[in-house]
């Protein structure tokens, strides 16, 4: 397709540095349950998306709850196979890997899960939640009881963390143990999943700090996921935000905070309050429509138009029901919408791009 | 760095809980003393004074007395040795049924559960038709079948096993009869519980740090579903036993002159009429039992999934 | 719905034929011939021989299994080999409807005191009368049927003389007491189980407190909202016992003299009466395969959310 081709170009142009991570035209589709007699209807979780995510820095992924950022995180560390589309690490092309070589080549991506409840093993001792990737790679005991040591200082756990098991541990640091297991594994990039989501606001705050720290001091490339913009202004480097399965705008975090170049990621901003300040001319800001469209009916041409917000303003323009919109605009600014341009005049907020969100301020 | 504010240790929270259910729980208790003594009486059959199979005919059929405290039956024998050696029989059907229900059952489930897809719906498929075969059916068959083919005249490729069958006193009949229905319950509970395991987002990390399936089996579905076995363990070992003494009672289980619960109730019946006794003691032997061994079943299970409790 | 009903009733025939195949092999694996049994001499060479062609038992074994397929499909099960003057289907004939009439009195029995006892025991506050109605319902469970019977049939029988002690003389006679109760024991237990711990679960939900501080009267909540929901888990208890209890314990018949379909499979499967085996097995395992069947369809009726999902 034509745009598409013009989008990698473009990509491959700006990529001054390495890209780490790439994923192309990567699509998760699941059956959807159906009553009997009806076609056969698809779950599109993920439909098409196209990035790259460069080495070292931290890519935030937003959207709402069911916009597909889960499923394509999962799918970029291959936990789940994509149905179309491929995803490549280091040049090489994870999804023609067979399931053997896979499990070689797969240490370099890791994970870190939004549910400090669910991802350890309840019945396995910190330990051994941390050292099993070492034990996995043969690593003998003594050494793995000392890296072991390492890794829980590094995250800010003592010793004597060892030999306890998750449930004597609060959300927070048992989200600490689920760093430490990814770190033990030695990767190059690591999927962050809402891993704030689960836990109190003041613990959120010393997490930030301790993955920013950890980022810096072992050189890692992050893939941050998350449905909160206020956490993300404070991580991310770019942002990505995703609707309904695809990529709507892509760009640096400082730009995309201050001048969103898509009605979705402006009804986002200014559902924050820290983010957003009202204008003088006091309109309301610009709310998402209507519920959130299920991901097996999609909406025809851009698939945001029955809630937007700048369709209304510009009274129902034919292109937005006929045409889906991709991702244009330069090298460093993709929007996908056909008013990309004329958005800056009918947004009636300012975007306080200075608010500090440092940890300690109450929400 | 923030220091560590875990909770003390409580390792003991499963046995704590266990105390306090046996407290609360004056039936559990008994239920438990009971099921020690019978393994206790299995274990100490040899022991006894009149052994279970010296027949004196001249006092047969005899009433609890000094010399036979519950009696002799119709060949002479002292009624309360063939009970313990039938205790012994119950005992061995009790531990070896656990062990086919654990090592087919479980993996089974693991297989069918972990691999998912095809094969599961496969193996399924054929756990769904033995359970549409009833199981008292299907156990007389294999039974008959079984020995058939190892009592008497057996065919030459099987004359190690018949020897084995020979020496067991036809306890091996029952054991190999077992083996083909008591691990059906234990397969379908351990699948279900795989099928909730398996997307638990701990497995999921263990596969990016590239574990094997089998690594993930053993290191995590196994441990975790141990409750689970164990829950299945409880409802095996009375329907095994059950099934051994009707199997016994019928005549397709262990040969005589073996005592087992089953073949003494099978005679008292017999004499029903005439000479009571001799079907009292094997029958409140079996129930009491299988009563304590469901009451210990209720409690083990109430111990390990609290949401089952009142 | 109607497309579930047919698609789980075409999935029980793979089970049936596992089923047919099973049987048939473990029947013809046993060694020995048919016409062994009974006598004392072994069986003279000729007449063997002529027996045999006559019931083509030397036909190679996949040509007897698709023969008696086929016979079996219209209706003609074969002809018994220890009592050769009567054929599979007549045996059926006159001894299942003996075991049905046991076994539905006996779950008839079940249900009707195993509920409502159930229901006493999770409503009562009385801890006493929950507890007794446990430890009996323990009881019930634990004891093997033919001890029931047995002890049954003497206390009753031989000591009291309230009931015949062998014997089988219609469903409304005192010699029907000793088989329906010991064999209702069992299914009767269960349910109380069942019932009971079904209902505290369904009691505690939410919208029965709602119905509850609503000031609905108690036996308006019991029928409508719990009963309902409270029934699913009971009906799969049913299931599993009223398929067994419906063909009839063996034990039972045995002991008390029923004239059974039970009984006569033992003596047949005694007495390698491979036609009246296979037979039997067969229809028992149309008849577990039909009440399955009948239960997963009263989820349906039961549980509004299953209609409306995807089988």
């Amino acid at each position: 397709m034509h745009s598409s081709d013009r989008r990698e170009q473009q990509h491959r142009k700006s990529a001054r540095q390495r890209s780490l991570l790439e994923v192309k035209n990567l699509s998760m589709l699941f059956p959807a349950r159906r009553r009997l007699g009806q076609a056969r209807a698809w779950v599109r979780a993920v439909d098409g998306v196209t990035l790259s995510v460069i080495s070292g820095e931290t890519l935030a992924v937003v959207g709402e709850s069911g916009c597909g950022k889960t499923t394509l995180g999962r799918a970029m560390v291959m936990l789940a196979r994509p149905t179309a589309g491929e995803v490549s690490f280091d040049n090489i092309e994870l999804t023609k890997l067979s399931l053997g070589a896979l499990r070689a080549a797969r240490r370099q991506l890791q994970m870190i899960f939004q549910d400090p409840y669910g991802s350890l093993d309840p019945r396995q001792r910190v330990e051994d939640i941390v050292g099993e990737p070492l034990l996995i790679r043969g690593v003998p005991r003594r050494a793995r009881r000392e890296r072991v040591a390492e890794l829980l200082g590094l995250v800010g756990l003592g010793p004597d963390a060892a030999p306890r098991l998750p449930r004597e541990f609060s959300g927070g640091q048992r989200q600490r143990v689920g760093i430490a297991r990814a770190l033990a594994a030695e990767p190059k990039l690591i999927v962050c999943d809402e891993p704030l989501s689960a836990l109190d606001v003041s613990i959120q705050a010393q997490i930030v700090a301790l993955l920013k720290d950890v980022q810096q001091r072992l050189v890692l490339t992050y893939v941050f996921i998350s449905h909160d913009l206020a956490v993300v202004r404070q991580i991310a480097d770019r942002v990505a935000v995703m609707y309904l399965g695809t990529v709507v705008e892509l760009a640096d975090a400082a730009v995309i905070f201050q001048a969103p170049r898509h009605p979705y990621t402006v009804a986002l901003l200014s559902a924050v309050p820290k983010l957003a300040t009202r204008s003088s001319t006091s309109q309301a800001p610009p709310l998402v429509q209507g519920d959130p469209p299920s991901p097996i009916d999609v909406p025809r041409g851009c698939r945001f138009h029955p809630r937007c917000w700048l369709r209304e303003r510009l009274n129902n323009p034919e292109i937005c029901v006929s045409a889906e919109p991709f991702l244009s605009g330069g090298d460093k600014h993709l929007s996908a919408c056909h008013f990309a341009t004329e958005l800056v005049r009918h947004a009636t907020l300012d975007f306080d791009a200075s608010a500090s969100l440092s940890a300690g301020d109450s929400r | 760095m923030s220091a560590i504010e875990a909770s003390p240790s409580v390792r003991s929270t499963i046995i704590w809980r266990a105390t306090s259910l046996i407290r609360q729980r004056p039936a559990l208790a008994l239920s438990i003393l009971c099921l020690a003594l019978v393994a206790l009486v299995a274990l100490g059959a040899p022991l006894l004074p009149y052994g279970p199979f010296k027949q004196d005919i001249l006092h047969r059929n005899g009433v609890p007395s000094a010399f036979h405290w519950l009696g002799t039956d119709e060949l002479g024998r002292d009624v309360g040795a063939r009970l313990a050696m039938g205790a012994r029989v119950s005992l061995i059907v009790a531990i070896s049924s656990s062990l086919i229900a654990v090592a087919i059952g479980v993996m089974i489930g693991m297989l069918s559960g972990y691999l998912g897809g095809f094969a599961d719906t496969l193996i399924m498929r054929f756990v769904d038709s033995m359970y549409a075969f009833p199981e008292t059916l299907f156990a007389i068959l294999i039974a008959s079948l079984v020995k058939g083919q190892l009592s008497g005249q057996a065919p030459a490729l099987l004359e190690p096993l018949a020897e084995a069958y020979r020496w067991s006193g036809g306890l091996l009949g029952v054991l190999l009869t077992l083996g083909f229905t008591c691990w059906l319950t234990t397969a379908r509970l351990v699948r279900s519980q795989v099928l909730a395991l398996k997307n638990s987002e701990y497995i999921l990390a263990s596969q990016l740090a590239g574990a094997s399936g089998w690594f993930i089996v053993k290191k995590h579905l196994l441990p975790n579903a141990q409750p689970v076995i164990l829950v299945a363990i409880t409802f095996v070992v009375p329907n095994a036993i059950l099934l051994e003494a009707g199997l016994s009672f019928i005549g397709i289980g262990v040969d005589p002159p073996t005592p087992s619960w089953g073949t003494m109730i099978a005679a008292g019946v017999q004499s029903l009429q005439s000479y009571p006794h001799l079907l009292i003691a094997p029958a409140l032997a079996i129930g009491a039992t299988l009563l304590a061994l469901n009451v210990v079943g209720d409690a083990l299970r109430d111990l390990y999934d609290p949401a089952l409790r009142r | 719905m109607l497309g579930y009903v047919v698609k789980r009733t075409l999935a029980s025939l793979p089970t049936l034929f596992f089923v047919y195949t099973l049987v048939f092999l473990i029947a013809h694996v046993t060694p020995g011939s048919p016409w062994d049994i009974g006598s004392n001499r072994p069986i003279e060479p000729t007449v063997k021989a002529s027996l045999d062609a006559r019931y083509h038992l030397n036909d190679p074994l996949t040509t007897q299994y698709v023969e008696y397929l086929a016979s079996a499909l219209q209706g003609d099960l074969g002809p018994s080999y220890r009592d050769r003057t009567q054929t599979v289907d007549q045996i059926i004939w006159r001894f299942l409807p003996v075991s049905l009439e046991l076994g539905a009195a006996a779950m008839v029995v079940a249900i009707g005191f195993g509920l409502p006892l159930g229901a006493l025991a999770a409503l009562t506050r009385h801890r006493g009368v929950d507890s007794a109605i446990r430890m009996l319902s323990t009881l019930g469970i634990s004891m093997p049927t033919y001890v029931v019977t047995s002890i049954l049939i003497v206390t009753l029988g031989v000591s009291l003389g309230l009931v015949p002690t062998f014997g089988w003389r219609g469903l409304f006679s005192t010699s029907a007491i000793v088989p329906v109760f010991s064999l209702a024991l069992a299914p009767l237990a269960a349910m109380i189980r069942y019932f009971r711990s079904s209902m505290l679960e369904v009691m505690h939900l939410d919208y029965v407190r709602t119905a509850r501080a609503k000031g609905v009267r108690p036996i308006n909540i019991i029928i409508r909202h719990l009963g309902r929901n409270a029934l699913i888990p009971v009906m799969t208890v049913a299931g599993v016992y009223a398929a067994n209890v419906l063909t009839g314990s063996f034990f039972v018949e045995s002991i008390a003299g029923v004239p059974g379909f039970g009984r006569y499979f033992v003596l047949a499967v005694a007495a390698r009466d491979y036609p009246v085996v296979i037979g039997t097995t067969l229809v028992y395992a149309l008849f577990v395969i039909t009440i399955n069947l009948l239960v997963d369809l009263s989820y349906v009726v039961l549980d509004p959310r299953i209609r409306t999902s995807t089988a």
